[in-house]
């Protein structure tokens, strides 16, 4: 970085009687460093001034952070400021030495100095900058720039958002789920999807802050924050630090929405819900796995985020460390120091929470001390009351719930599991489907007057395209639009909700290639021959050989089954190796090499991807190393739904979709290019 | 402690070097497990269904504590796993720890298998299908190194790796090294 500082002089400036003494002695790169300037942008990593990097809303709060370096083991920085468009930035400069806390390749002397809370009102481009003073005098500037975006004068103002994330939900996880659930006649879709009934539909680019392939928690965070967060980082600007917790933050959606309109914020996963896509609207961490003070923050900043509704999974996190199953634990937990300005200006600065080291803590009776009702199960769920349910917490699950496909075998009391269903293997055989918790949580959201946002997320989409598990998520997709179903009829009958459906990014690089040209009997009996020759080259239809798979929908709303005859056929461009039976997996083949097979207890599950499927010997070879298929890169579709609705047409960059809601709940506007212009109209 | 009491049977039966490993397995199958070691189910570990406000411990996992036993499950394929130990599930449970992070499908009936103390730099390979380990049972709570925390442990001695030679080691590393 101090070479990339160096190649770019306008950006870098060294004063001081000291400084030229240390050019004389030293040569040229004798000073002080900038090493990191926060938020980032081109104009400090590379000079350039575009693309501008971090923009934010008119009073969008976030932190400014610059790790400096003397130029020699002995020397200190003694101070710092910082100045926005040349004036001073008024406030509380904290200063942090590197003699602990930092990563291992920032000296010890290191200072990193962080000014928290700031915000820009005025619309355009702004240039900031970091001035360092070092113990002999010399002194260093380093500069970057930031935009903040307007909000435009609008129409109507729109009082709910409802942001439905599939995880991992690409085009083909979309037309996969439409095949399935809705069937096609004559290349005709016979009946579409929710999603695909909304009017608008747009494509998003996905990459994060250091990878053009993103994982969830910077892909949702774009969407809520305005700005690219690493992998594995939410809410927050990477920094050079080794806590997961001090890092700059950004304010999101939630919080900006709640303090300046009130609104509350509900959080609906099917995963564990200190998950990165639901904590990556509501908490700041660069540590998505820091579950203990993930959950800790999730109630102690709810008068920030307005948190009103929380559901999904992940009871381990909620129950005091002495309780069994518990996954609390210092290692995934904070706490703001109340004397270094460091983290104690986290606390000052936002208001936020100082945390606690409090493994012992019983999160789950602190919720209910707060006014949220708990439902750990649905009959619960479905008992309480929205007109009399101030705020609601439901975990339905240890971690993350069942999918889709076991929940729904499990209300069918169809075997797949050797105790009987795979929710009494789990011990949890009354948990909620996505629509249900969806519905429970707008019937209470809609009682706050100012709104709210809402995030409701198919979780295991993305998790069961991990594994390729194509049935499993391809019925958590169905599952999803059944939420998106409902989020639909709330907004069309209240006409002040905004929603928009997309995915964080996808897995797995699904491909739907075809269908099966044969009866599944057939298949189970090529399965049992094995081989490419048989699996392969007597199944796979192509092309006009794939026809339109049909699928028997249930009452229930799924599949009466998904290995029906002339199945659909899914291929996985981002697969590691594995076996192939084109098969729902439901139990593993017996394994000949397995001594052990008949013996106590659960030996009928699905093993890992390389494990099942197995006897079909139908080795596919992956494209990516490990034993999971991998996110990708690839743009993912974007649907929107009530007024703003328009906004989100064309290709977009995931940190404009916050923009966009933002102006929505401002006051809906048109895009500025949606109409051509007129002849001869000024450019 | 009777090594016969403490080993994974055929603990790299289904690797990727199975076909060079497989006269070891075989002669790690003909070893008869002994009768006399209770086999514990993970079904005894906790009351099911699951309390609402968490897991609860059976008396027949309480009464095992500190005794060896049988278990049998599946080792689970970890996008990162350790080494000197493994995860041991009543199902089979991949995790993509680098994607998920402990957002995992894991039940809460789980036991962390640990090798001998010698064997802490062993890298376990992951063995699909069901096997069973016999070991020292441990119950409560223990905050692993990496922060997860394990509420049922098994203390595996130090012919738990048999079949597990040096030479059959650095194929697997390798393997790992040089992904294919």
């Amino acid at each position: 970085m101090i070479h990339t500082l160096l190649k770019n002089p306008p950006m870098l400036s060294r004063t001081g009687a000291a400084a030229c003494l240390a050019l004389a002695s030293f040569g040229a790169l004798a000073a002080p460093t900038v090493s990191r300037l926060t938020p980032p942008s081109e104009l400090f990593s590379s000079g350039n001034a575009g693309p501008v990097i971090a923009r934010f809303l008119p009073g969008q709060r976030f932190d400014l952070q610059a790790t400096l370096r003397p130029d020699d083991a002995a020397k200190s920085i003694t101070a710092a400021r910082f100045s926005i468009d040349g004036r001073a930035v008024d406030a509380h400069v904290a200063l942090k030495t590197c003699t602990s806390g930092c990563q291992g390749n920032v000296p010890a002397n290191a200072t990193i100095a962080t000014v928290r809370a700031v915000s820009v009102n005025k619309p355009g481009i702004h240039t900031f900058s970091v001035t360092a003073t070092q113990d002999d005098g010399q002194t260093v500037t380093a500069s970057g720039n930031l935009e903040v975006i307007p909000l435009l004068t609008g129409g109507q103002k729109v009082k709910n958002i409802i942001i439905m994330l599939g995880d991992g939900m690409g085009a083909a996880q979309r037309t996969g789920a439409r095949i399935v659930a809705g069937g096609y006649a004559q290349g005709k879709a016979i009946k579409p999807l929710a999603m695909d009934t909304f009017p608008v539909t747009g494509m998003v680019k996905t990459a994060s802050l250091n990878s053009v392939v993103t994982d969830s928690s910077p892909g949702m965070t774009a969407y809520v924050s305005g700005n690219k967060n690493n992998n594995n980082e939410e809410g927050v600007f990477p920094d050079d630090t080794t806590d997961p917790f001090d890092n700059p933050r950004i304010e999101y959606l939630s919080e900006y929405l709640h303090r300046t309109q009130g609104k509350a914020l509900g959080l609906v996963t099917t995963a564990d819900v200190f998950d990165a896509t639901p904590a990556g609207n509501a908490v700041h961490s660069s540590n998505r796995g820091a579950g203990t003070g993930i959950v800790d923050q999730f109630l102690d900043d709810r008068n920030l985020t307005g948190l009103t509704v929380l559901m999904g999974g992940g009871r381990k996190w909620f129950v005091p460390a002495s309780t069994p199953g518990s996954a609390r634990g210092d290692k995934t937990d904070y706490a703001f120091s109340a004397t270094d300005a460091h983290t104690a200006d986290i606390v000052k600065g936002w208001g936020a929470a100082p945390g606690r080291m409090d493994k012992d803590r019983d999160v789950l009776s602190d919720f209910q001390a707060a006014g949220f009702s708990y439902a750990p199960d649905k009959t619960t769920l479905d008992s309480l009351n929205p007109g009399k349910t101030e705020k609601l917490l439901g975990l339905f699950a240890h971690s993350n719930m069942n999918v889709a496909l076991d929940k729904i075998d499990g209300r069918r009391n169809k075997a797949r599991g050797v105790t009987g269903r795979v929710v009494d293997d789990y011990g949890l055989p009354d948990q909620p489907m996505l629509d249900e918790m969806t519905d429970k949580a707008l019937a209470v959201l809609e009682r706050q007057k100012n709104g709210f946002v809402l995030m409701v997320e198919g979780a295991s989409i993305d998790k069961q395209a991990h594994n390729m598990d194509t049935e499993r998520w391809l019925l958590d997709t169905i599952e999803f639009d059944r939420a998106i179903q409902r989020v639909q009829a709330f907004a069309a009958q209240h006409g002040d909700t905004l929603v928009i459906v997309t995915a964080d990014h996808e897995c797995s690089g699904a491909a739907l290639i075809g269908g099966s040209r044969v009866t599944d009997a057939r298949l189970q009996e090529l399965v049992r021959e094995g081989g490419s020759a048989n699996i392969r080259d007597k199944v796979v239809g192509i092309y006009e050989q794939a026809g339109f798979p049909k699928y028997k929908m249930a009452a229930d709303g799924y599949p009466e089954t998904t290995d029906i005859d002339y199945r659909l056929l899914v291929g996985y461009g981002a697969n590691s190796d594995r076996y192939e039976d084109l098969r729902t997996n439901d139990r593993p083949l017996q394994d000949s090499q397995q001594p052990f097979v008949k013996k106590e207890p659960l030996s009928i599950y699905p093993a890992t991807p390389a494990a099942r499927d197995v006897d079909g010997k139908f080795m596919v070879t992956g494209q990516v190393p490990g034993e999971s298929a991998v996110h990708t890169a690839t743009d993912i579709p974007l649907s929107a739904y009530g007024p703003g609705a328009w906004s989100f047409t064309g290709v977009q960059d995931n940190t404009d979709v916050f923009f966009k809601l933002a102006q929505a709940a401002h006051g809906v506007v048109l895009p500025a290019n949606l109409f051509a212009p007129q002849r001869g109209a000024k450019k | 402690m009777p090594l016969k009491n403490l080993r994974i049977t055929c603990v790299f039966a289904a690797c990727a070097l199975g076909a060079l490993l497989a006269p070891v397995c075989a002669l790690a199958q003909q070893t008869d497990a002994p009768t006399e070691t209770p086999l514990l189910r993970f079904t005894d570990f906790f009351k099911l269904p699951m309390g609402s406000r968490g897991a609860e411990m059976t008396p027949a996992l309480l009464r095992r504590d500190g005794q060896t036993v049988r278990l049998s499950g599946y080792m689970v394929q970890q996008e990162r796993p350790a080494t000197g130990r493994f995860i041991l599930t009543p199902r089979p449970v991949r995790m993509s720890e680098h994607a998920d992070g402990d957002a995992d499908d894991l039940p809460a009936a789980w036991a962390m298998v640990y090798l001998d103390a010698s064997q802490q730099d062993f890298a376990v390979p992951y063995t699909r299908g069901l096997i069973e380990v016999r070991g020292v049972l441990s119950v409560g709570r223990l905050e692993e190194q990496d922060g997860r925390v394990s509420w049922v442990r098994l203390q595996l001695g130090s012919d738990a790796t048999r079949g597990m030679n040096a030479f059959e080691i650095a194929n697997y590393l390798h393997a790992q090294k040089h992904l294919h």
